[in-house]
């Protein structure tokens, strides 16, 4: 074909990419690299008289000598570690339970999408009604089994906080766990239990030997999806307990959105938003080097 | 074949008990919606939301700022969808079917725009949509959930566009078609169920997004619905039932789209993640 020919073919290409490269240029991209001169200097919206400077990474310094920042970073953690691990069992163990179902699928497969396709911060508003102290239905279940008053603020009390929060979390995000990995065991060719079960194999053998393995992939993605969507949890902080009691409840992302968005401090809170991109970031290249690992196995 | 079978009761019961737990909170907000206010101080609720009562559902429409609420996630739900399966029909269409240098790369660097903490360009969006007055507007909410909308529908359909044999591209080339002829008249009708399942991926994470939306609108001129039922206030106390009124409202029409649509959605959800 002729030089004129892709030429041509180049120019139709940036034609039909330019538009959607555009949007996200300048409302992704270009953000990411302002945030990370913004994070440099110090910009105080809501003082507009003090200096607007280079400060270095004085902000970052600020930041890891702040013990809210560290707290914040243990909380968002062990948030993540807690959710993602029970979610991924609980999420097994009840994909192992569906695939066994034979009518009805449409029916569960709906339930499983509902909490899914509503809002995060809904879901939270959601589980702060059915805990809140004076008519919440878990308070008064708590009531019936003997807890004291104290024992019901559920949400003034960080152990108990973080209970809701979590709880909050597993009630709208297994579900979502449970149709990545049934699409995963669906897709198990049945052939391979049945001569498995023909050799002898117990159920956990079947399991271990099989499944898993199969299932590998699946629970990656998963794990991949689920982890980086954890890291940056904001809304159910922010209608359980707006970070409290004090700053409990903290997590790193809530801690920026206070800095840039309450306290309008741009460069201290955009140093924050930065934390937690290198934080996402570092994630994806461990995981990217684990389905790397994994990929190079199967093959 | 008995053995692969199991035990029904085994099956059964802690899937009962899993429906149940996951499905309770649901009927609880619909009876406290239909609960009169006085009884939501009740410290020991009825199961049954006796005497019934439309009075929050009333108070939500009445007031005029909710059904502005629900407008707004529509129309920036709907135009962000719309924008987002054309811009990303024809990013797709030169990635797959156009010799684009670098084309792996770019939908690498695409995907990792996807993942973002979106808190960490909320700084920078804010700043932007302040000096182009686009704050608390509704392209003001469009364009960012466009930017980070993209790269989904992107990769959904590229991988749908893939899968379309190279003849029909010939065939359609040979008729004398431009290519953005093949791209409507071939790609687009064969690539229908990657469309649907972008689309609704799309309409979904707009509907549902609340850190932006809160973020870069002020008041009900352009807030959307999470923004709204999170910052629901009252008088004298957090108005309980006519959030849960509202939240019935939200979820009904959702749960009739999922209900209609769910094979489409799991489709959507598992395509990049399994093959890929």
């Amino acid at each position: 074909m002729g030089d004129g020919r892709r030429a041509a073919e180049r120019r139709l290409a940036v034609c039909l990419l330019a538009p959607a490269l555009g949007v996200v240029g300048i409302f992704a991209l270009g953000p990411i690299g302002w945030a990370a001169w913004l994070s440099l200097r110090s910009m105080h919206l809501a003082l507009p008289w003090l200096p607007k400077g280079f400060v270095g990474l004085a902000n970052y310094a600020g930041l890891l000598k702040a013990p809210r920042l560290w707290a914040a970073l243990g909380h968002t953690l062990l948030f993540v570690g807690a959710s993602v691990g029970t979610e991924l069992l609980l999420g097994l163990a009840a994909a192992l339970l569906l695939r066994r179902l034979t009518i009805g699928q449409g029916f569960a497969r709906t339930s499983l999408l509902l909490p899914w396709a509503m809002p995060t911060v809904v879901a939270a508003v959601v589980w702060r009604y059915l805990t809140n102290p004076t008519s919440g239905i878990i308070v008064v279940l708590l009531r019936g089994l003997g807890q004291g008053d104290d024992a019901t603020v559920l949400l003034a009390r960080p152990a108990t906080a973080w209970a809701v929060i979590l709880l909050t979390d597993i009630w709208k995000t297994t579900p979502f766990i449970v149709l990545i990995l049934l699409a995963g065991l669906q897709a198990i060719p049945p052939v391979l239990y049945e001569a498995a079960a023909a050799d002898g194999a117990t159920a956990w053998a079947r399991f271990r030997r099989i499944t898993l393995p199969l299932l590998r992939p699946a629970i990656l993605v998963a794990l991949v999806f689920r982890t980086l969507q954890a890291v940056k949890v904001f809304d159910h902080i922010y209608a359980l307990t707006g970070g409290g009691p004090g700053t409990a409840t903290e997590t790193v992302a809530f801690l920026a959105y206070d800095a840039l968005l309450r306290e309008l401090d741009f460069g201290f809170g955009s140093a924050a938003a930065f934390l937690v991109l290198g934080l996402s970031a570092g994630l994806a290249a461990l995981y990217a080097r684990l389905l790397g690992a994994s990929r190079g196995g199967l093959a | 074949m008995s053995r692969a079978r199991g035990a029904p009761a085994l099956v059964a019961l802690p899937l009962a008990a899993c429906l149940a737990l996951a499905l309770f909170p649901w009927y609880w907000i619909l009876a406290s919606s239909l609960r009169p206010e006085t009884a939501m101080f009740d410290p020991s609720p009825s199961w049954l939301p006796v005497p019934l009562t439309l009075e929050h559902y009333a108070r939500i429409f009445g007031e005029g700022g909710f059904l502005r609420n629900l407008r707004n996630s529509l129309v920036v739900a709907g135009v962000t969808t719309l924008l987002s399966l054309a811009l990303g029909s024809l990013a797709a269409y030169a990635l797959t079917r156009l010799r684009v240098p670098g084309a792996a790369g770019l939908l690498g660097i695409l995907l990792a725009v996807g993942m973002l903490p979106e808190i960490g360009v909320l700084g920078p969006l804010f700043l932007l949509l302040k000096a182009l007055s686009l704050l608390n507007t509704l392209p003001g909410l469009i364009l960012p959930y466009l930017a980070f909308g993209l790269p989904l529908t992107v990769w959904i359909l590229a991988g749908a566009f893939a899968e379309i044999p190279a003849e029909l591209t010939e065939a359609a080339a040979l008729d004398g078609a431009t290519p953005l002829q093949t791209l409507l008249r071939v790609f687009l009708p064969l690539a229908a169920p990657g469309l649907a399942a972008a689309g609704l991926l799309t309409f979904i994470g707009c509907w549902n997004e609340f850190l932006f939306a809160l973020a870069l609108t002020q008041d009900d001129g352009a807030r959307t619905v999470p923004v709204a039922i999170a910052l629901f206030s009252g008088h004298h106390s957090i108005p309980w039932g006519q959030i849960m009124a509202a939240i019935v409202v939200v979820t009904v029409p959702v749960a009739a789209v999922v209900l209609a649509l769910q094979r489409r959605i799991v489709e959507g959800l598992t395509a990049g993640g399994l093959k890929g």
